[in-house]
């Protein structure tokens, strides 16, 4: 399969030359207005455009549909004739707008009647645009690079669009040759260049323009086989109207449009009467639209339009009568919600008649974000509707929409399904997390490459990172129905974190920490437990195991995403068996806290967590070295002297439970660096519960094992 | 005996039956209903000859008519059976095959799809906006770790057994469930990927008997299936962008994206093609005109608009003869105002 059509590049030529310069002789009437007004008002004559302004304007037209409907990949190149020839734009994209065409336009000027006929042919604009249709276009390029050794699916087609007052059917045919011989000789010129390439097809497309009321000179003719290489037709059209209504159906022939006709557009009119007042009253309207025949598909198929012609290009028809168009009736829209519409395509629109005042009523009117459903008119009364009108970033589509029946009708509904009869999805914080992973333009820019992934790429990395962790009901979640958890939650998620995220996060753990000291209830479900659910201390172990199940899916992340890990391990209560000690302890020590109760937990559990606290008292370990040497310059750490309080603190890893206070911990943690920087005395390091038991040389000598406060030789 | 395996198998399929010799005769639309179509095999009678083509024809006719041609992916199955060796008889059956993707996706991992299916991100529906598709799918949830292949959640007639199997099934959390529903209550739609440069979108679709589904729609393929979100590779996560696009309590939105040049019915363009054109625009000056000198700023504001796309028609009318006419002193000193 070839690419690029012939209607990838249209090379236009408009002929020039002073002759160009007669009239059309159609008049346009000025005085409209004035009429009604009487009085003392000189009448306004009317004017005539040239055959210049004609072929302007009409040709002005093509390009203005056009670029409407094709804002890319179709090209016009635009030249105009006259001593030499005036190339008005290239083949590149940005030059592509009638804005820039019409102001070369007007710096081109009307055909100068003084200037020698001798010199002025349309000739040098025709072989200009042979010329320009071997340069290769920036699609073409691409297309040739990226493909490499299947290049020669690039094809260099196009079509020359010549605009011109011929003398005779000889003079048409002396034109033919010449773009004939043209394509020849600069096909092998193009042979050998890198940025041109030899035509492969060419199709002529002559357009003779002659006055009103005069005879033409030229014949119509059908498209004809020149060479292998060119095909010629010729259209022999009187300016004004005529030649508009031509280069109207020539757009939509050489770029497979159709039109659609809107009709039943109601809208205000403001009547103007004598002293300016108006009155409004409705009236009923319709605007005729250009666009991709795909549009009409579905009316094709099932035999609704008659296709007159579809050998485009071939026949000559009679300019009257060859309106082929779709009506679709308006269908006022009832509401602005925003409604999802099973749509088969959407194709780019032009109205025949941009500046007319149906047609900007309504193109501004969908300009504003309103859409227009359109219906079908149907013999039998049924309606259907079948198309939609709506405007996306000041564009504006006819959408297809499906009106036949559908293979999904009667569907089974989500609820009768797989998980259909669970009824606590965390709907609520999944659609929270679904804005929160919604989409947005990322401007391309030629650092994007260098710096990795493409944005689409990245968006896909968030939501692995988003959904690591991420249960789907209520009743399966502790830490997500926690208000506490939220600002670690959110940030524990990041690619990086910050110092400051760092610090957010750890001060939820402490809070977290605070909350169990003071014993506030925990949101744990209750559902599927009997009774009143689990105790106090268990919803609290829950959620630290959650809690770290969701941190550590995250600590490959990052450095700050361990030391978060760490933090809560450090934290945390301590599993149960280690309970069981503390409780010992606090028999002694007697605090406030209340009576508790035996925990049975399968023995596995148990050593899953301990081995889990022992890694990561290791690693924290590591880290508080490294700490420590920040600290210890610090004002505000411990007199080194004072080491009784410290002891105790020492063996917190051991006996504390539960609730740990900031200070608590921050105090454990320096004493725990300073401790490493001289050596304990013996007894203390042997003493129980801080009180070391004096003589036991003596016990020992005497073969006597009395270590009985459960300072154990494990 | 097909139709039996259908009937168990491919409960939601459409079936027809055609009858075809050497004319071809629609005996029983498409239809859910195997009863039906069981009924009308065994009251078919003999005819003729084989004519393979025209049965073709007639299938052809009949799937369009009845579905249209807007199905691309919606292969028809053909299976000739032969059910009379003796005089040659053969029933075409057609059906249009499983539309409902059965998509499993994987608990927890919303990105880790199967088969291939990545959630790149979500979008709102008035953002994505109809966008053109190509084919619609009904996702179906499956059961984890669970051998449900083919069976379409459930009809009516179901066995019993079956039934309670789908009851355990239905309160075992889905991932198409919560996604389905958090879709329909916030107005979005989640952006997919199929392949390279090949996306769709899952969305929340109610039918009008309050029953709603889980559907993913495929776009034609390519890197920019729809203009108005450009490049799908292009978009990338919120938390990337300097500012939230979306504003800090939702009120804009980076959608759609603007074309560089506006088309021709969005500025404001001058064509004279028709005399009505032409005649609007000088009366709208002259109207202004008339009310000079008191009216002088709006006279300037409508010959600076009318002028802009004026000027460069006037240079090309070389027979321009209003001029002379007219009661401002000319279009010269029109023009000389701007």
């Amino acid at each position: 399969m070839k690419m690029f059509s012939v209607s990838h590049k249209t090379a236009f030529v408009v002929d020039h030359c002073p002759y160009m310069a007669e009239s059309s002789r159609q008049q346009v009437e000025c005085d409209v207005l004035t009429k009604s007004r009487g009085q003392g008002m000189i009448p306004l004559a009317p004017v005539s455009k040239s055959l210049w302004t004609c072929a302007v304007e009409c040709s002005m037209e093509y390009c203005r549909i056009l670029y409407d409907v094709y804002p890319l990949k179709k090209l016009i190149n635009y030249i105009v004739s006259d001593s030499e020839f005036h190339i008005l734009n290239s083949w590149r994209q940005e030059d592509q707008s009638t804005h820039e065409l019409m102001s070369a336009l007007a710096a081109v000027g009307p055909p100068n009647p003084q200037e020698d006929p001798e010199c002025c042919s349309v000739l040098h604009g025709l072989v200009a645009a042979v010329e320009s249709l071997c340069k290769i276009t920036e699609y073409q390029h691409e297309a040739r690079t990226t493909l490499m050794d299947t290049a020669d699916r690039v094809a260099n087609r196009g079509r020359i669009i010549c605009l011109t007052n011929a003398k005779s059917d000889t003079h048409v045919r002396m034109l033919e040759d010449c773009v004939q011989e043209t394509i020849l000789e600069q096909n092998k010129m193009a042979a050998g260049s890198d940025r041109l390439m030899p035509i492969q097809q060419c199709e002529l497309v002559l357009v003779h323009i002659f006055p009103q009321g005069e005879d033409t000179l030229v014949s119509d003719r059908p498209k004809k086989e020149v060479s292998s290489l060119l095909t010629s037709q010729v259209h022999s059209v009187r300016a004004g109207r005529h030649l508009a209504t031509k280069l109207n159906i020539l757009v939509q022939q050489h770029f497979d449009l159709a039109s659609t006709t809107i009709t039943n557009i109601p809208m205000k009119v403001r009547l103007l009467s004598s002293e300016e007042q108006h009155a409004n009253t409705s009236a009923n309207y319709d605007v005729e639209l250009l666009h991709h025949r795909d549009a009409h598909l579905e009316f094709f198929k099932s035999g609704e339009v008659l296709r007159i012609n579809n050998n485009l290009g071939l026949a000559i028809k009679p300019l009257h009568g060859l309106k082929e168009t779709v009506t679709l009736k308006w269908c006022t829209p009832r509401t602005n919600s925003v409604e999802l519409h099973y749509c088969t395509g959407a194709y780019r629109i032009s109205p025949t008649d941009v500046n007319s005042r149906p047609s900007s009523c309504l193109t501004n009117f969908l300009l504003n974000g309103r859409s227009v459903l359109l219906e079908q008119p149907r013999k039998s009364g049924s309606k259907v509707i079948s198309h939609m009108l709506s405007s996306h970033g000041g564009e504006i589509f006819l959408h297809v929409l499906n009106s036949t029946r559908s293979t999904l009708e009667d569907p089974p509904s989500i609820s009768e399904g797989c998980g259909g009869r669970v009824t606590d999805y965390r709907i609520t914080d999944f659609g929270e997390f679904m804005r929160e992973n919604r989409l947005t333009p990322v401007p391309e820019s030629p650092d994007t490459e260098a710096s990795g992934k493409p944005p689409a790429e990245r968006a896909k990395a968030q939501l692995e990172r988003y959904t690591r962790y991420w249960p789907m009901i209520i009743s399966q979640t502790t830490i997500f129905n926690m208000q506490a958890v939220v600002p670690l939650a959110n940030l524990i998620v990041k690619e990086s974190l910050s110092e400051e995220d760092l610090l957010t996060c750890q001060k939820t753990v402490y809070n977290l920490v605070d909350m169990e000291r003071k014993n506030d209830p925990l949101p744990i479900s209750t559902v599927g437990s009997r009774g009143k659910g689990p105790k106090r201390d268990e919803q609290y172990r829950i959620m630290w195991n959650e809690l770290e199940t969701l941190v550590k899916t995250h600590v490959a992340g990052s450095e700050r995403h361990q030391r978060v890990l760490d933090c809560i391990i450090a934290c945390r209560s301590k599993p149960p068996e280690e309970e069981e000690r503390k409780k010992r302890g606090r028999k002694r020590e007697d605090k406030e806290d209340k009576a508790e109760k035996n925990i049975n937990k399968d023995s596995e559990d148990k050593s899953w967590q301990e081995s889990e606290r022992l890694k990561g008292a290791l690693e924290r370990g590591k880290e508080e070295q490294g700490e420590s040497e920040v600290i210890k310059d610090s004002p505000d750490s411990p007199e080194p002297l004072n080491k009784k309080p410290r002891l105790e603190e020492i063996q917190l890893p051991e006996k504390a439970k539960g609730p740990v206070s900031l200070l608590t911990m921050w105090t454990n943690r320096i004493t725990v660096a300073n401790s490493r920087k001289h050596q304990e005395f013996a007894g203390r390091i042997s003493s129980v519960n801080n009180k070391a038991e004096l003589y036991q040389h003596l016990k020992d000598e005497n073969g006597m094992d009395l270590h009985e406060n459960g300072k154990a030789t494990r | 005996m097909l139709f039996e395996h259908m009937a168990t198998n491919y409960r939601l399929e459409f079936t027809s039956l055609v009858a075809f010799s050497s004319l071809w005769e629609l005996l029983v639309p498409f239809t859910r209903d195997y009863n039906t179509l069981q009924e009308a095999l065994s009251n078919l009678e003999d005819y003729d000859k084989t004519c393979l083509e025209a049965a073709l024809h007639g299938v052809s006719n009949v799937v369009q008519q009845e579905w249209g041609h807007a199905c691309p992916t919606q292969v028809i199955y053909q299976a000739m059976i032969l059910i009379d060796l003796d005089v040659l008889l053969y029933v075409l059956y057609t059906a249009i095959p499983h539309q409902a993707v059965n998509e499993y996706i994987k608990l927890n991992y919303v990105t880790n799809c199967v088969p291939d299916l990545e959630i790149v991100g979500f979008i709102e529906i008035g953002d994505i906006s109809s966008p053109p598709v190509m084919s619609r799918h009904l996702v179906l949830p499956i059961a984890v770790n669970k051998e449900v292949d083919d069976v379409g959640p459930g009809t009516t007639e179901e066995p019993e057994e079956e039934t309670s199997a789908n009851q355990q099934a239905g309160k075992v959390p889905n991932f198409c469930v919560l996604l389905h529903g958090s879709l329909k209550v916030e107005g979005m739609v989640a952006l997919v990927q199929l392949g390279p440069e090949w996306y769709g979108m899952l969305y929340s679709q109610a039918d009008s008997k309050k029953k709603s589904n889980l559907m993913m729609s495929l776009f034609e393929p390519g890197p920019e299936p729809l203009p108005w979100l450009g490049k799908v590779s292009q978009l990338g996560p919120i938390s990337d962008a300097a500012e939230n696009p979306y504003g800090e309590d939702d009120s804009k939105s980076p959608f759609p994206l603007q074309p560089k040049i506006k088309r021709s019915y969005a500025q404001n363009v001058t064509v004279w093609i028709k005399a009505s054109g032409l005649q609007t625009d000088v009366q709208k000056i002259l109207r202004n005109a008339r009310k000079l000198p008191e009216k002088t700023q709006t006279f300037y504001k409508v010959v600076t608009r009318e002028s802009a796309g004026m000027d460069t028609l006037l240079f090309m009318f070389s027979r321009l003869k209003m001029v002379e006419n007219m009661e401002v002193e000319s279009i010269h000193s029109i023009m000389d105002v701007n």
